[in-house]
């Protein structure tokens, strides 16, 4: 049976000229898993949105959408409370009330649904996912991936037909990433729970969905099951960039065989078709410590040592971190969430101070810059939240507030002037925050979690800029847990670990050890960190099928 | 977790309530003592190492009053000496010392109700009042420490931009109204987030139900009814004029009849009875761990070992 039907779904903002939404058909059968995406803009959150009544925007809509064969205009409130789930992206502003078993009671309580009732449904939601033990905590102590599944549990709670999720796995680590993908995965194979989810990286989840439909400008361009439409995508469209490693590894090298999903399915592909010499190889090129000539130049940041706890009887954050960046090179630093990573940048930018070590910046002494320079010309943070940096009512203003003149900007912001910066798209607004942060002319800029929920498209942009302020002299600490932006971008890769860096080293040295935390293009072909180079090792490595 | 948390917070607050109403009202030294007493009893049982700290500052203050009252009443009939030319009198003092007792009384009490009610038990109440109430309340509670987090978040983002620096007051200052200015920013925003996650869960589409987290049972009812019976018969005798006492300009007692005696025996039955139950428990609980084996079978363990080996 049908669950879901959209025929010919177009729609324009109030106010606005150029439609969001242009003739979007598909349908969806009941216990379907499907996946939409397309860069951002494209109009994916339009279309979840529109689909779920209480959320749609107002505006002029054309088509139909028919929900388990009604149309979805037809049902009441309460109708679409109970029938239609909807997670968001954000963990924290998701969640309403102060306490576990309240949130996963609060869409049942708001249905009227008998006391009996829902003291059931809420116990086998708090197992189903895991929430007994916080059952009486309040959200604020759950990690962000906790949070989200229980933002998940809470709208699944009143069983839904159709789920909608909007990127929820945009502002998780790698790890609670898939631990959320795997929950969702269990809820469609366990309970029939028809799902649509928007996505711009498909890495973990590709393999998992049975329908993808890929948008771009308010179109569904292309639909069908994920293999057919890896390998009907035109080359260089934009939603290439979401598609997981291996599939974009298959396209590259000339669509041999069937396409992989995930690295699993790419290992066993690269097995079938190429030689057993491309996969060992030559191990990588010894690329070795290059720039090795100018050990002249201080250091742009010297760490020695540094522990950093929050109270005295505390447990270390930084146990004896020893780090050195040096000058105009970036420096990219792994590691899982509560490794200490956002607590080293906020050391290095002089905002806490260990309590043991020294920090030293271009050979000087943390402790002796004077503030006012060393805010100047010294060091600058990126926020990994970058709405903390906006005060003010318009981009235009903002620049003013830090100094920033208009013949100055580093990067085209011009279109952007007068618009609030919150209704910047999420790359947008990292662009402002970089922007903001650079008008103090620094010359070592921290950057925490730089790509967080930015689909490929801004990936790459963001990427150009870091290599384009390397040109310009600038150093960099990249912290961050997306394994591929590091490996494409950092000039050496570190791990962090229960707060000491266990291993540094250039990308290809480093990545050639790493097992878990890995890029997905070193797991396919080891040796190599991005897909370029392992698409490049199996044509020319590899023999012929 | 002690037993009366195991009882509703309703039956709880109601219990207090007809142990402190009677005490507060009725201005009787038996009353007084009784509450005192037995308060000290389950303060004593609830917390015991921090109970008899606090006991060292509640009884010595209710002393204060029977020694500061008659400095400034000078009513009663009995001077006992001049001070400055005006009267200390017996009635003030006696009339202090029972205020005292009303005090200290209430205080301690108030500290055992703190002890059989965390937070969360105390919120459910708002919830007997109005279901729309606690969802308020509940979004008020979460909202403040994630303001208080992000208000920090910008806090550092703005220091690290050089845009607040904190050298004197005046920048302080400064540096807080800029936070402020983000966060009200921040927090209308992001209420959109929020009030779209409610949209999403039906909330306003009609009647609410509620997930009560503690459900009322039957020993609720019997606690609730005893507490209120004692209290209309407490009221009852004080209204007949049993148990009440003149305080100036001479101090008159109703004496101690069958009717007065029996009022405080029943009074005290119900002050009591939180200490009662919490005895009771500790006994069971003495019971059922003399029934459980001291120790594991030894023979199971060394077999155990053996096959690890």
């Amino acid at each position: 049976m049908e669950m879901l039907k959209v025929d010919s779904l177009s729609f324009t903002y109030a106010g606005e000229k150029e439609p969001a939404l242009r003739e979007v058909s598909f349908t969806l059968e009941t216990g379907e898993f499907a996946l939409i995406t397309g860069e951002t803009g494209c109009g994916k959150s339009t279309l979840l949105r529109l689909l779920k009544r209480e959320l749609a925007p107002r505006g002029r809509r054309e088509g139909r959408i028919l929900i388990g064969g009604r149309d979805a205009e037809e049902l009441t409130a309460r109708e679409s409370g109970k029938k239609i789930g909807y997670v968001a992206q954000r963990p924290e502003e998701q969640t309403v009330t102060d306490r576990v078993w309240h949130e996963l009671a609060f869409g049942l309580e708001n249905l009227g649904i008998p006391e009996a009732e829902m003291r059931r449904r809420v116990a086998e939601t708090a197992q189903f996912f895991g929430l007994e033990d916080c059952f009486d905590a309040s959200p604020e102590e759950l990690s962000g991936g906790k949070r989200q599944l229980l933002n998940l549990a809470a709208a699944t709670v009143m069983m839904p037909e159709l789920l909608l999720l909007d990127e929820p796995t945009a502002k998780l680590d790698p790890i609670a990433a898939k631990q959320f993908l795997a929950a969702l995965e269990r809820l469609n194979r366990e309970t029939g729970m028809t799902i649509l989810m928007a996505e711009h990286r498909l890495e973990d989840s590709l393999s998992r969905a049975g329908k993808l439909i890929v948008m771009a400008q308010g179109r569904a361009v292309n639909q069908g099951k994920p293999r057919e439409v890896c390998g009907s995508l035109p080359e260089g469209s934009t939603a290439e960039g979401a598609l997981p490693a291996a599939s974009r590894l298959w396209r590259a090298v000339g669509k041999r065989g069937e396409c992989p999903l995930n690295t699993g399915e790419g290992r066993r592909w690269i097995q079938d078709h190429y030689a057993e010499k491309s996969l060992s190889g030559s191990e990588g090129q010894p690329a070795g410590e290059r720039e090795e000539g100018r050990e002249a130049a201080p250091p742009a940041l010297r760490i020695r040592d540094a522990s950093f706890r929050f109270e005295r009887g505390g447990r270390d954050i930084l146990r004896d971190v020893c780090l050195e960046i040096r000058t105009g090179e970036i420096f990219a630093l792994l590691g899982g969430n509560g490794s200490g990573k956002t607590t080293l940048t906020r050391m290095a930018a002089g905002l806490i101070r260990p309590y043991s070590g020294e920090i030293e910046l271009f050979g000087k002494k943390l402790r002796e810059w004077r503030n006012g320079d060393l805010r100047r010309e010294g060091v600058a943070m990126l926020p990994q939240d970058p709405q903390t940096l906006f005060l003010r009512a318009s981009v235009r203003e903002e620049l003013k507030d830090v100094g920033m003149l208009r013949e100055e900007l580093p990067f085209d912001l011009h279109a952007l002037l007068d618009r609030h910066p919150y209704d910047l798209s999420g790359g947008e607004q990292q662009l402002l925050a970089l922007t903001m942060v650079l008008a103090g002319r620094p010359r070592l800029l921290l950057l925490d979690e730089p790509t967080g929920g930015l689909d490929a498209g801004w990936r790459g942009k963001i990427r150009e800029m870091l290599r384009e302020l390397k040109k310009k002299g600038m150093s960099m600490l990249l912290v961050t847990h997306d394994a591929e932006f590091a490996a494409e971008t950092a000039d050496r890769c570190g791990l962090l670990f229960r707060g000491a860096v266990e291993a540094a080293g250039e990308p290809h040295a480093f990545f050639r050890g790493a097992s878990y935390y890995a890029a997905p293009a070193a797991r396919l072909v080891p040796g190599c960190v991005t897909v370029a180079e392992a698409a490049e090792r199996l044509m020319h490595g590899g023999k012929d099928a | 977790m002690n037993a009366m948390s195991r009882r509703h917070p309703g039956a709880v607050s109601l219990y207090v309530g007809c142990v402190l109403l009677p005490v507060i009202w009725g201005m009787n030294p038996v009353t007084a003592g009784i509450a005192l007493a037995s308060g000290v009893t389950l303060l004593l049982l609830l917390e015991p190492s921090a109970g008899r700290k606090s006991l060292l500052f509640y009884l010595p203050a209710a002393l204060l009053c029977g020694i500061v009252n008659p400095l400034f009443n000078h009513h009663g009939k009995t001077a006992l000496f001049f001070l400055n030319g005006n009267p200390v009198t017996r009635e003030a003092i006696l009339y202090g010392l029972v205020m005292g007792m009303m005090i200290a009384a209430v205080m301690i009490w108030f500290r055992c109700f703190s002890a059989m009610m965390d937070t969360d038990r105390l919120l459910t109440l708002t919830a007997l009042l109005s279901p729309r109430l606690s969802v308020v309340v509940s979004m008020t509670l979460r909202a403040i420490p994630m303001l208080r987090r992000q208000a920090e978040k910008t806090r550092e983002a703005q220091k690290g931009l050089g845009l607040i620096r904190e050298e004197n007051g005046l920048d302080r200052v400064q540096g807080a109204l800029r936070v402020f200015d983000g966060l009200v920013t921040w927090g209308l925003e992001n209420g959109i987030v929020t009030a779209d996650s409610m949209a999403a869960r039906g909330y306003g589409s009609g009647k609410r139900t509620r997930y009560r987290l503690y459900p009322w049972k039957k020993a609720d009812t019997r606690t609730a009814l005893f507490s209120l019976g004692i209290l209309i018969l407490t009221a009852a005798s004080a209204l007949a004029g049993w148990t009440r006492y003149i305080w100036y300009p001479e101090m008159i007692s109703p004496g101690l009849t069958v009717r007065s005696a029996g009022t405080y025996l029943c009074y005290a039955a119900l002050s009591w009875t939180a200490s009662w139950i919490e005895i009771a428990d500790r006994i069971r609980w003495k019971r059922l761990r003399r029934e459980i084996p001291e120790k594991p079978d030894p023979g199971r363990g060394t077999e155990e070992h053996g096959w690890k080996c």
